[in-house]
Order: structure tokens, then sequence, then C-alpha cells
């Protein structure tokens, strides 16, 4: 079980969220400014709750009883950022390898031209960040947050930017991924078919507050997509 | 009168010297400094930034009365000095150097900070979650997310240290070879009325400087070029 419990406060914003959950997929949902990215940015490591207790795939991340903050680099968590963060003075080949420890071995590996193959970045890899566009963007980002194969993966609104027709191909190679590895996914999205298609359970954030949390089969009209 | 148009090649020479000398303490002096402005919040910050800043606006004469006078033969920094070495620091190349940092400090500093802060932090966060600690983070992203930055104060620093004279002057004096700096030749040669390798002189740093800035500006376009597409 993955246990988030945290209080953070900032100037004009009280976060006191609680949130547990297994090795699924959860979605994040709310209005703007509930606190869904600062959630997702703790788990990473990338905000210090005040208060609380992060503990994901049996490893304590943050512990304020025990001041125990594990830092980022050492969460294993893969991250996909909401303008997707690429660095622009590095290629799209070498976005994808910087957080590979052995660069020459892994890009050679079969599973990661799979997946630039399955999410159709393959063609863009000796392009700049500068060239691609939003959508291609968050597919390299995507690429590159799995590229290390993270026990964690966070995504922030991960496919607003994707084509429309690519979209069913990449969730569906999300869902695919995370039932072979066996990872949980904590997902802020806005998306009905992203929650309908995707989410195994959906949390409801509102003025820094978990307002609901369901299960898919809770939602209204869920089918579930094949894969 | 006597004109000469023979190039004395030996102040030129030596003011690259202490142009190369300054610009290599000052980037790795100027760096984390800049990082720090850039990035912590700390008691009296705004002080240490006028203090920095103040080579901009004090005449390079007062700026290197203050050196001279902080490590002359008399003061506790000269007289260290003078005990490790057995020589001066007035008056010697090194004593220019140190005058040197001092006087281009602002023009390597504010460039790198400004280049620190808008590197997108983002970018950073995003460089943790691949496994980097914060010192890789600052080799892997800060400094070339910021490269334009620094090679700008990199050559401002430069260009700043070849062009000095009031501060080189105060503090070294014009001994040839060891602080007769170019800027100082040019000057002895006007005095002297040897308007012919004074102009010679001059020239020859005006195509300097020129092309410094020209490399300062082409650079930093490339660079815009390959972020923004």
């Amino acid at each position: 079980m993955n246990i988030v419990v945290i209080k953070k406060r900032f100037q004009d914003f009280k976060l006191d969220a609680s949130l547990r959950f297994g090795r699924e997929i959860v979605a994040l949902t709310g209005p703007n400014g509930s606190g869904k990215t600062t959630l997702l940015r703790s788990i990473a490591g990338l905000e210090d709750p005040d208060e609380g207790r992060i503990v994901a795939m049996g490893h304590t991340f943050f512990d304020h009883q025990e001041q125990v903050s594990l830092a980022p680099e050492k969460r294993n968590v893969g991250y996909v950022f909401q303008e997707a963060a690429l660095f622009p003075w590095l290629t799209v080949d070498k976005n994808i390898r910087f957080g590979l420890k052995d660069k020459e071995g892994a890009v050679a590996g079969k599973w990661l031209v799979e997946l630039c193959e399955e999410l159709k970045v393959t063609h863009l890899l000796g392009r700049y960040p500068a060239r691609l566009s939003g959508g291609e963007a968050q597919r390299v980002a995507l690429v590159r947050a799995l590229a290390p194969c993270p026990d964690l993966l966070l995504l922030d609104e991960p496919f607003s930017a994707v084509d429309m027709e690519l979209r069913p191909s990449v969730r569906r190679y999300i869902l695919s991924l995370q039932r072979k590895w066996n990872i949980p996914v904590v997902m802020v999205t806005h998306d009905h078919a992203e929650l309908h298609t995707m989410a195994d359970r959906v949390f409801n954030l509102d003025a820094g507050r978990v307002t609901s949390s369901r299960r898919r089969s809770e939602l209204k009209d869920a089918p579930r997509i094949s894969y | 009168m006597t004109e000469s148009l023979l190039i004395d090649w030996q102040p030129i020479m030596l003011s690259l010297k202490l142009a190369f000398v300054t610009t290599t303490v000052l980037l790795l002096v100027a760096t984390p400094v800049a990082y720090l402005l850039a990035f912590r919040n700390f008691r009296g910050r705004a002080l240490v930034e006028a203090v920095f800043a103040l080579p901009i606006v004090l005449p390079p004469t007062v700026l290197g009365f203050f050196v001279l006078v902080a490590i002359g033969n008399y003061s506790p920094v000269g007289e260290l000095y003078r005990d490790i070495f057995g020589d001066t620091l007035a008056f010697s190349f090194v004593g220019i150097v140190l005058a040197s940092i001092l006087y281009s400090f602002p023009f390597a500093v504010q460039p790198i900070q400004n280049a620190f802060i808008s590197v997108d932090k983002e970018l950073m966060d995003a460089a943790r979650t691949l496994g980097c600690n914060r010192w890789q983070t600052f080799w892997r992203v800060l400094v070339p997310g910021a490269r334009a930055g620094i090679v700008t104060g990199a050559m401002l620093s430069f260009a700043h240290t070849v062009g000095e004279f009031g501060v080189v002057l105060m503090v070294g004096g014009s001994i040839p070879g060891k602080t007769r700096v170019a800027s100082i030749s040019i000057y002895e040669s006007v005095e002297m009325l040897n308007y012919g390798q004074a102009a010679t002189m001059s020239l020859i740093m005006l195509a300097f400087s020129f092309m410094i800035m020209s490399l300062v500006y082409y650079y930093n376009r490339s660079a815009s070029r390959m972020v923004l597409g």
C-alpha cells in the first residue's frame, strides 16, 4: 500500500491531503489551484511537506516525525511535467538518455527502442526540443521519464498537448506498461476520457483537501479500453 | 619628437595575459557567488549586492587607491605577502591581477547571476527526478542552461580587463614587462608625442575589442536560436 498523508502551508493556501492506493493508476482531479501538482511534487521530493508521511513501494520517502526526507534522485520516480521540461540544448535522443546510468547500453536495449516506437518518437531522436510540437514534446518527456524504469510514475496532465488521434494509443501503452511493470501511476487530469479509460481510482481535490475517493467502477459510464 | 611605428608587443601580450588570468580566476570565483545571489536568500543580501556592484560606479582611480592601500607594503595583506613570497604585492603582476579581479567582478557576476535566474526551474526539477543530485544538476542543467550568460560574463571580464587603465596604473604603476599594460603604454606614447605608436596600439585594441564583442553577440544569437527554434 502506498500512503501519502501531507500537510503543507503556503501564504494563502493550505494542502491537507491523505491518499492510500495500491499498484494501480490513480487520477487526481479538481479545479486549478486545488493542490494536485503540489501533491505530485511532494511525492517526487521536489517540495518538502510541513508535516506527514509518504511511503511508496515499501520505501519511506518522507516522514516528518522520523525526520526522513529522501532526496528526489533517490526515490526512483518518473515525473512527466505539464510543460514537458525537455532540456533545450540536448537532442531528443540525449534528453531520453539523460536519466540512464548506462547510456550506450540502455539505448541499444530492445525495450527502449520499442518504447520510442510505441510512443512514436523514433523519427524525432535527432531533433532539438525547439523543433517539436507540444504533443511531440510530451511524448518525448514520457519516454524520458519511463527510460530509467521508475518504481512510481507521476504524470501532470501528460496528454493535454498530444494529438487527439494519438491519445488512445498513448493511453493504451501506459496502461499496458503499468500492468506489465506492476507500478503505481499517479496522474493529474481534467480529461474525462482519461478518467474513464485509465484510472483505477479517482481522488477529487478541492481547496487542498481530498473531497472524494472513488474506484473506477463507481464512475458513471466507465468503459475500459482493451490493451 | 621621436616617432616610432614599430609595435611594442610586450604591453599587448601583458594585457592579454592579465585578462586571461583575471577571467579564469573570475569564472571560478564569480560562478558560485552568482549561484548564491540567484538562489539563496540571506540577511544583508542587498548590501552584498551593492558592494559587488560598486566597481561599476566607482571611478577606477578611487578603487585603485583603496586596493593600493589594502595591499601596500605596510598593510597586513602586503606584509603577509612579502613574508611568504619575499616580494611586494603592490606594483607586481599579482597585485594588478587582484585589482583587475575586483574591478571586473560585477561584469562577471551579473550576467552569470541573470543567466542562472533565467534557467527554467522545472528543468532542474526534471534533472532531480532523473537521478541527478544538486551538484550534478548544477553541471548538467544549470551551467549548460546558463552558458550564454557565462560566456558573456567571461568575454566582458576579458574585454574590460584589457581596457583597464586607472586601476592598473594606481596599483601597478608602469613597470615594463611587469605592470605596463597596453592602455598605459598608449597613454605614455601620447605623452611622449609618439602618436604613431599610440595609433597602432589603439587600432590593435579597437580591433580586439570589436572581435570580442562580435563573438559575444554571435554566440548569444546562436544559443538563443537553438532554444527558440
